[in-house]
């Protein structure tokens, strides 16, 4: 998870405010407005622990 | 001893601002999958929360009653679980359960949440703005914090 968690605090998100973003391999693998596809899509592509999160766009839901 | 995370920025199209997110790596652990995540922690929110297709994919039990939070966007129906989840950094790693609400409207759009009960009843949580970092120490769990949502 270190590597992937580095990963996301240097990358530039910017393009995908709204998405789910699957890292890992030092690479965003997928990115996507649902879940389950950026999760499924990412799984496809290595065997390694994906890291998942959403990037926020706003304020998020306050509970 | 305390763990220490970073703010993520995130630019945004002017002329917004930037967001300044203290996000936070975690694992969540279902019984069909374990996950490593970016979570938010939010002081503003009574709960903690995540979408239903992440509960989906964990395998968390989504069999208890169904009730409705309050969020931005009005009600929304949800269900309280229990998921396993540990914390860490090089050199710590704090195990815990946390009780989180699964919402259950899929056009809801948001993230992991981590909010105020159950996860800073875990955690001594400082937020350092103007370092833009977020500090975690870890503290037993009150007795009769286990599922007061």
């Amino acid at each position: 998870m270190a590597e992937s968690y580095n990963f996301f605090l240097k990358a530039d998100l910017s393009p995908f405010i709204g998405e789910w973003i699957a890292i890992a391999d030092n690479r965003i693998l997928s990115h996507r407005k649902s879940l389950k596809e950026t999760y499924e899509e990412a799984k496809k592509k290595t065997t390694k622990n994906i890291l998942l999160t959403r990037v926020p766009d706003k304020e998020e839901m306050i509970l | 001893m305390p763990i220490t995370f970073r703010y993520k920025k995130i630019n945004r199209p002017a002329p917004l601002e930037p967001i300044h997110a203290p996000a936070i790596p975690i694992t969540l652990i279902g019984r069909k999958e374990k996950l490593d995540v970016i979570a938010l922690v939010d002081s503003g929110a009574d709960v903690s929360a995540i979408p239903k297709d992440l509960a989906d994919i964990l395998g968390v039990d989504l069999t208890g009653k169904q009730e409705e939070v309050v969020g931005i966007g009005g009600k929304v129906p949800s269900v309280r679980t229990r998921i396993d989840a540990s914390i860490r950094n090089a050199h710590e790693r704090y195990a815990f359960t946390l009780n989180v609400m699964v919402v259950l409207d899929e056009k809801i759009e948001f993230g992991i949440l981590l909010g105020r009960r159950d996860f800073f009843e875990n955690f001594d949580v400082t937020f350092r703005e103007n370092e833009e970092k977020i500090i975690l120490k870890k503290v037993p769990p009150r007795h009769d914090a286990v599922m007061r949502i």
